[in-house]
């Protein structure tokens, strides 16, 4: 491979060598030149359309003189010095600008006399749609030859006087061309040009033109991410586009350390285990693809990521788009593009801002100490049946009611919370000059959670080189990152919800108290502030460091070969110590004369991975004839990652305050180092070629062939494709004398994407030693699993159809998007026998399919540019069904074992249902005379007894619709933007009504409860209830119907307000560009039809950022 | 001009791009090395039996599940297996839930299921890494060099499958005597996805079993090493110690060797009902002889007064526990100086003196004296007797020798020990002089002399069960005891014993894939 490596090195080293010279020779070219008094301006124009220059110059400086001679076959520069050559002026290069500038010392002429009436000096100038000043940009006076350049801050002065009553045309590379009235002080604002240079759709690879891109792709803009802002880019990203799907994860809630789950396009996956799939949290199985200026990087980077640097990000969904991805393809593709640096002087913007983190409670309703005690007792936990114990319980019971009636009646929920406050700053400066540009930017992100001392720093910095010589470009993006995470010592928030509301956490003195009386166990409960209070560790750190290269050598015109290296290295560490006091040693183990030395532990854990990879594309696009356009791309990619982690416990330390590992009495007892070495390598070829009619029909096809060392040996390689045509109807000849549409295209597209999520473990049956794997002193190995040999990685076909138009000249403008994907060898553990000596085997056991529709509808109800007054609403709507369509006859076989024999397993597979279904036995309610459950049978039968053979399917946890609304008002320098969230279609199991409604009397003695335990529970005959009789514990946690609820939810996910303040006042007194200020919010309001806690170990928060950005 | 120049340039170099992405592609097939990443702590089946080396690992590996602590390590030695024959005092279902369920025999409780449910599976994975060597031994077997190492592994692998699955009989089998229910057992062959282990009645699966130890008896009786020298000098001890190149033929006592398959086979005759195949097999094992010396003989009073109380000299087979003290203190205790905690496996003053060793001479019965913390109290200062047979002190590992030591002596768990062979053949011998020369053999060492013959044969077996008690408590195998007899009272159970609480109920994982 090495070898390769270095004959692919030395090709390219050859062809640079050749293209040096190809371009000296095309400076050497001669021209012939005869001028006749004519002006110097003149002469500059005519030789700026003879050269790839540009000049610059001050009008005043060239207006009093004239040129009259003739060159022949005189080489550029020499012509220029002879035209300058009786002029106190002269010339510097730069790149492809000629600076024509006095000498040192020279005097400026007097003006050519004096200026005609009715003449008047001009100004102004020229920004972007994103009110980013546009620089460089040529003004010419119509009529006139006088023309004026742009400066760094979109500047233009004509110091001649303009006639009146004149325009002024102003046009620039990219930007449609401009011609307005004369005013004195103008602001004039540009558009870019979608014809003149085509939008690009970056696909990580290859570049192409949306013109005649069959992929379906949504692509998010710089605009975009400051507006819908979140805490981190990837809530940023779901407030943006909903075909971007976030499992709930409500066991965390808003912590700010915890990754969340993301898929495209629904699961293509199935869990591998049952217990993940049951937990409903890491479904990181669906985890798109995540690529970064051409490296793949991970999902924690992508959270983390500085988003001040990014110019893009391009959601790539379907098999058209994802094909070049082959392998690794098939759950989707994110490409992020950072920014490029700007040419011109140095630039800085500076950005601030603090973040709040509220927390959200409205999903809890507890009971307050007296409607607790009240409850305690009308259950009866306070009456016994001798009357010895009677004065014991009563006595409790008085203890308790005097608590109360002295005030006591704690708010437990809010012990361990806060409003967290949080700073971003950002720093970023870029320049340089046409050949070589520099970036860097420096930013640091604290995010402050909602529970106490729960935190995420994130410093980043990165540079950014480019340098271009001749027809080679060098880029080269160094990033550094540095994170530390920390977990809050308050532990568990779901501690906190369960505390009695009538124990006080302070005796009399104010002291903490450590524990509480329990009516059920004699050690009492646990005060969590106690543990709270100790000086308990808990958090990670990690270091990253990149460094992508890239070479990109453009042949000729439309061929270009680019070559990349990139360089990853992360360290990370995590420490988490419970101090000797910590209550979890006050269990008997720890009571011993050695036990109580071992109190006190240290767990830490180090962990590495490199990742270096490298590609080489090659492409070529040419139009022939002026109809026919081809686009032919190849890419070879090949990489290689190294992960290694290592994990230690240390135990015994004898002061609390001693938290250094050293200070540990021993490694822990019985314990060994754990850790992990793997190494996953990667070869990629990749095939693209496009051919476009007449930019009325185009035709798309890409190939890739995957090897990895993931793959069997006997199934190295693997091969992946796609095909996708349009039509672009708008460019019809029918369509030209229409005006409703301005844009209006189909497209289908087929292709086969891949996933493979298994490690060789899977396919070869393997040994494993382990540490304490000796049998007296011979080495011992264990069989880990059983491997399946004919596993092969998951492929998924996918057909997609889109419609995308523009109305009114773009005032109204839609897409919709219906695809069919069916992944077939879907993997999954396939439980077998124990008595095959294992539980279960990774299988390929069957086929999925998800259809659905993606719309999204943009309409302007007001676009003024006169009054600067634009009002956008939109909104997104995807629809997707996800069910079953075949299972391998193994486990439709154990489906049926398991029903017969009675077996209850925790999820079922059946065909034609969905992956998330909920299987539960229904329930006929609650039997008003005993309260206890009735449930309905398979036949539908009224029963007693619950059955796990009495299983029906009740619903798909995934919801079927979900979609955002938006509103975007934009009035002068002022933005407004609200968005909603909202989804329906799925069902929701409800796990608070069996863990905080329907407990035992028992459980109820342990904590506190949900209202409706006191307000809606049997309680004696007569009474129709929802919840059961506290006595029945005949289905304890089984799966019933009653749990299962209609799922629909509004939420109000984003709001923000931006106001640019750039006026000439601000300029003039401050030398300052412009300042915005903005307050984005986030997940505000929550709306849900059914009651249930979130949050359970963290809560959730409602986000407020305020910031201030200021560019110099 | 411009574009004509270009246009003749393109295609050589084109060609050359071109060139550079089809090597690219050439070399993709030689990739596939490069591909092919192999793990430092991980092996493949495939690529583990090419050499004896993996062999050995692999068999290794067996006896190192079998010593988990959710097979012989702990369930079923000292906790769940002797929980279910109720010899340990109840605890309660909040300090010890497991133990409560079992010992009231519900079945049905989530504590019973997870527990009964490791214990199935611990023992199918052991056979199945058995099955793995065994049907490498087809292909792969030439790999090994030496004819006697391939017989003693493959021999031991057989008797390893057979041995767990005898559990499985025991524990999940219907009544040995007399059933009127009837339980068919999975008895595997061979471990894959593809083929699952198919259910067979009792009489067949003991077929099975039995031709499993015929082939395990006649592999080990060629090639064994305790043929050849006793156990003694097999662990490297004495002043003649076996000179073996092989280290892996040493130390048979740790390993199903061929004395321990035939102790093994006797346990199973006993166990079916066979009484004079057991009889012939313990005596074989009994008289076994190498150059005039016994192969092994009791080793009562040299082990305990050498603090090995779990007797390994006169164990046939024993599982080597490397991390037996780390958790067999928090379980049974055995410390002398520490308080028997509650949430320990422990029984009362009153089982330990009045019904335990009631009518026994305790002025000098060795395991009365010795084997239990008898004086030893509670947090409360209550006497709470726990037994010693797991314990050592750490701490005394000093020397090289006293590593040594403790390797071989005291990290030891007996699965079969002469004193059973002597039980067995009291209960089988037809002959009323033998048993009285038997059991005055075995009593001496305990430390007892014993100058009364019984008057009769029934007068012996009497006595069987009760001496089974006495001396193989946290040995797990009591519980078989009472169910081989099935006896519907069981001391200390304040429970009648049927069927229902005698056969444990298969996982419910479990079905039968040809029914």
């Amino acid at each position: 491979m090495r070898r390769t490596l270095i004959l692919m090195l030395l090709f390219v080293a050859t062809f640079m060598a050749q293209t040096a010279s190809a371009q000296v020779a095309d400076q050497s070219v001669k021209l012939t030149m005869s001028f006749n008094n004519e002006p110097l301006s003149q002469v500059f124009l005519r030789l700026e359309s003879s050269s790839p220059y540009k000049f610059l110059y001050t009008y005043d400086d060239v207006d009093s003189y004239t040129v009259t001679g003739k060159m022949r076959n005189a080489p550029f520069f020499d012509i220029l010095k002879f035209v300058l050559k009786d002029t106190p002026l002269e010339y510097s290069v730069q790149g492809k600008f000629i600076n024509i500038t006095l000498k040192d010392g020279a005097k400026r002429p007097a003006s050519t006399g004096a200026r005609p009436e009715g003449y008047k000096t001009i100004g102004g100038y020229v920004l972007d749609e994103h009110n980013e000043p546009v620089i460089g940009a040529q003004v010419r006076v119509v009529g006139t030859k006088l023309i004026a350049v742009t400066d760094i801050n979109g500047a233009f002065n004509f110091e001649y006087l303009v006639p009146a009553n004149s325009q002024i045309q102003v046009s620039y590379v990219g930007m449609q061309t401009v011609t307005v009235p004369v005013k004195k002080e103008m602001i004039i604002r540009m558009k870019s040009d979608t014809k003149a240079l085509g939008e690009v759709v970056v696909t990580g690879i290859f570049r192409k033109a949306k013109e005649s891109y069959t992929g379906a792709v949504s692509t998010i803009d710089r605009e975009q991410l400051d507006l819908y802002r979140g805490t981190n880019l990837i809530q940023t990203l779901k407030n943006i586009d909903a075909s971007i799907n976030f499992p709930i994860n409500n066991v965390a809630g808003s912590n700010p350390n915890v990754l969340p789950n993301l898929n495209i396009r629904g699961s293509s996956s199935l869990p591998m285990s049952v217990e993940e799939f049951n937990s409903n949290a890491a479904q990181t199985v669906n985890t798109p693809l995540i690529i970064l200026d051409g490296f793949e990087i991970s999902l924690q980077k992508l959270m983390d990521y500085n988003d001040e640097q990014i110019e893009s990000i391009n959601i790539l969904k379907d098999a058209a788009a994802t094909a070049i991805y082959g392998s690794r393809g098939a759950n989707g593709v994110i490409v992020v593009v950072t920014k490029t640096p700007k040419e011109g002087k140095l630039r800085v913007t500076a950005k601030a801002g603090i973040s709040l983190e509220i927390p959200d409670l409205s999903s809890y309703d507890l009971l307050n100490a007296a409607e607790k005690l009240e409850l305690e007792r009308r259950i009866g936990l306070y009456d016994q049946r001798t009357p010895a114990s009677q004065i014991n319980y009563q006595e409790y019971y008085n203890n308790r009611y005097k608590a109360i009636l002295e005030g006591t009646d704690i708010d437990w929920m809010s012990k361990p919370l806060r409003n967290g406050v949080g700073q971003r700053y950002n720093i970023q400066l870029d320049g340089g000059s046409g050949e070589f540009r520099w970036g860097a930017s420096v930013g640091y992100n604290n995010i402050a959670g909602a529970m106490k001392g729960s935190e995420r720093n994130t410093l980043t910095g990165d540079i950014t080189l480019l340098y271009s010589v001749k027809n080679l470009i060098f880029r080269n993006y160094t990033s550094v990152t540095s994170n530390k995470a920390k977990e809050s010592k308050y532990g568990s928030f779901q501690n906190y919800v369960n505390m009695e509301p009538y124990d006080n956490p302070y005796d009399e003195e104010g002291n903490l108290v450590k524990t509480f009386f329990s009516l059920n166990t004699s050690t009492g409960i646990g005060n969590p502030l106690w543990d709270a209070s100790l000086n308990t560790i808990n958090k990670s750190d990690y270091f990253e460091f990149t460094n992508n290269f890239s070479v990109e050598w453009l042949i000729t015109e439309g061929l270009r070969l680019r070559a990349k290296m990139g360089v990853t290295t992360h360290k990370s560490s995590s420490d988490l110590f419970y101090p000797a006091s910590h209550s979890m040693f006050t269990t008997s183990e720890f009571q011993s004369i050695s036990g109580l030395m071992r109190r006190g532990r240290y767990t830490y854990g180090t962990g590495d991975s490199d990742l270096l990879s490298g590609n080489l594309t090659m492409s070529y696009t040419k139009t022939f004839n002026d109809k026919h356009q081809v686009y032919v791309g190849a890419d070879y990619s090949i990489s290689e990652e190294k992960y290694k982690n290592l994990t230690f416990v240390a135990e015994g330390f004898s002061n609390d305050n001693l938290n250094f590992m050293p200070n540990a009495l021993q490694y822990m007892q019985n314990g060994t180092p754990t850790g992990d070495r793997t190494t996953v390598r990667l070869v990629g070829f990749t095939g693209n070629a496009n051919y476009t009619y007449d930019n009325r029909y185009y035709v798309d096809l890409s190939y890739r062939i995957d090897g990895s060392s993931k793959f069997g040996s006997n199934k190295r390689f693997a091969p992946f494709w796609s095909v996708g045509i349009g039509w672009n109807i708008h460019n019809e000849k029918f369509m030209k004398d229409q005006t409703l549409f301005n844009n209006l295209r189909v497209k289908a597209s087929y292709g086969v994407t891949g996933s493979q999520d298994f490690s060789t473990e899977s396919v070869y049956t393997s040994y494993r030693y382990t540490a304490d794997g000796r049998y007296l002193n011979w080495s011992a190995a264990n069989v880990m699993g059983i491997g399946n040999p004919d596993l092969t990685w998951q492929k998924t076909k996918e057909v997609n159809l889109g419609l995308e138009f523009g109305i009114l000249k773009n005032r109204i403008n839609g897409e919709i998007n219906w695809f069919s994907k069916t992944t077939s060898n879907l993997l999954s553990e396939m439980d077998i026998p124990l008595s095959s000596g294992f539980a279960s085997y990774i299988a390929n056991v069957g086929e999925l399919k998800n259809h659905g529709v993606e719309a999204s509808l943009n309409a302007y109800l007001v676009r003024d540019y006169e009054k600067q007054f634009n009002w956008m609403i939109g909104g997104q709507l995807v629809y997707n069904w996800n069910e079953i369509s075949k299972l391998s006859d193994a486990i439709i076989e154990q489906n049926r074992q398991y029903l017969e024999q009675n077996v209850d397993v925790s999820n079922l597979f059946y065909v034609g249902r969905p992956m998330n279904s909920i299987y539960a036995v229904r329930s006929a309610g609650i039997d008003p005379s005993t309260g206890k459950e009735v449930f309905i049978n398979k036949d539908g039968d009224v029963t007693a007894n619950w059955n796990a053979s009495d299983k029906v399917y009740l619903g798909s946890s995934q919801p079927l619709w979900r979609g955002n609304l938006r509103n975007m008002i934009m009035w002068k320098n002022f933005t407004l933007n609200v968005s909603f969230a909202y989804h329906w279609g799925g069902k929701l199991y409800n796990s608070t009504l069996r863990d905080r409604v329907e407990l035992s009397p028992m459980q109820i003695a342990e904590k506190n409860v949900d209202a409706r335990v006191l307000s809606s529970r049997w309680m004696q005959p007569g009474d129709n209830t929802f919840f059961r009789n506290f006595k029945d514990l005949t289905s304890d946690m089984k799966a019933t119907s009653r749990y299962v609820f209609n799922d629909r939810v509004l939420e109000l996910q984003s709001v923000s307000l931006q106001y640019r303040w750039n006026t000439n006042w601000l300029r003039n007194m401050t030398k300052l560009e412009s300042i915005v200020f903005a307050i984005n919010a986030n997940d505000l309001f929550y709306w849900s039809s059914v009651k249930y806690e979130r949050g359970t170990s963290y809560p959730y928060a409602r986000n407020v950022q305020g910031t201030i950005t200021l560019t110099f | 001009m411009r574009t004509n120049q270009s246009y003749k340039k393109l295609p050589a170099k084109a060609f050359y791009c071109l060139l550079i992405l089809a090597s690219c592609s050439l070399f993709l097939s030689s990739c596939s090395d490069w591909l092919d990443v192999k793990s430092d702590t991980v092996a493949r089946e495939k690529n583990l039996f090419e050499n004896y080396d993996g062999f050995k690992e692999a068999l290794a590996g067996c006896y190192t599940t079998m010593a988990s602590r959710d097979a012989y390590g702990e369930k079923l030695t000292m906790t769940d297996i002797e929980d279910l024959a109720c010899l340990w005092a109840e605890v309660g279902s909040t300090n010890l839930p497991t133990q409560y369920y079992l010992m009231h025999h519900q079945y049905d409780n989530s504590y019973s299921i997870s527990a009964i449910k490791s214990i199935y599976s611990t023992l199918y994975t052991t056979i199945a890494q058995a099955n793995f060597i065994l049907n490498h031994m087809e292909e792969d077997g030439q790999n090994i060099t030496s004819k006697d190492a391939r017989n003693v592994i493959q021999g031991e692998a057989l008797a390893i499958r057979a041995f767990c699955h005898f559990d499985v009989l025991r524990l999940f089998g219907q009544m040995p005597k007399d059933p009127s229910r009837q339980v068919s057992l999975p008895y595997s062959y061979k471990s894959s996805i593809h083929e699952q282990a198919s259910y067979y009645n009792y009489n067949d699966f003991l077929s099975r079993l039995e031709s499993d130890l015929n082939e395990a008896e006649s592999l080990l009786q060629q090639s064994d090493p305790v043929l050849k020298y006793t156990f003694y000098q097999l662990n490297g001890s004495g002043s003649d110690p076996a000179d073996l190149d092989d280290d892996f033929m040493m130390y048979r006592r740790y390993r199903l060797n061929y004395w321990a398959v035939k102790a093994l086979k006797a346990r199973f005759y006993l166990y079916t009902g066979q009484n004079s195949k057991a009889y012939a097999e313990a005596k074989s094992v009994l008289n076994a002889k190498i150059n005039g010396e016994p192969v092994i003989s009791l080793s009562g009073i040299h082990d305990l007064d050498n603090e090995y109380f779990a007797l390994p000299n006169e164990c046939l087979f024993a599982l080597h526990n490397v991390s037996l003290v780390n958790y067999s203190v928090s379980v049974l205790g055995g410390n002398p100086t520490a308080q028997t905690g509650e949430s320990m496996h422990y029984i009362t003053q009153a089982m330990f003196e009045r019904q335990l060793f009631a009518n026994q001479y305790t002025a000098s019965n060795n395991r009365y004296l010795t084997l239990w913390n008898r004086n030893a109290v509670n947090m409360q200062g209550i006497v709470r007797p726990n037994i010693r047979k797991y314990y050592y002190d750490a701490r005394s590992e000093t020397s090289t020798s006293a590593a040594v030591g403790i390797t071989l002596y005291k990290q030891c768990m007996p699965l079969i020990r002469l004193s059973e062979i002597y039980l067995i053949l009291m209960e089988t011998t037809t002959d009323l002089a033998e048993a009285n020369t038997l059991y005055k053999d075995y009593m001496a060492s305990h430390n007892v002399n014993i100058t009364t013959d019984f008057e009769s044969l029934d007068e012996v077996r009497s006595l069987i069960v009760d001496e089974y008690r006495r001396e193989f408590y946290a040995e797990g195998v009591m519980f078989y005891t009472y169910k081989r007899n099935g006896m519907s009272t069981m001391l200390w159970n304040a429970d009648e014993m049927t069927e229902d609480e005698y056969i444990v109920p298969l996982p419910d994982t479990e079905y039968d894939p040809n029914a």
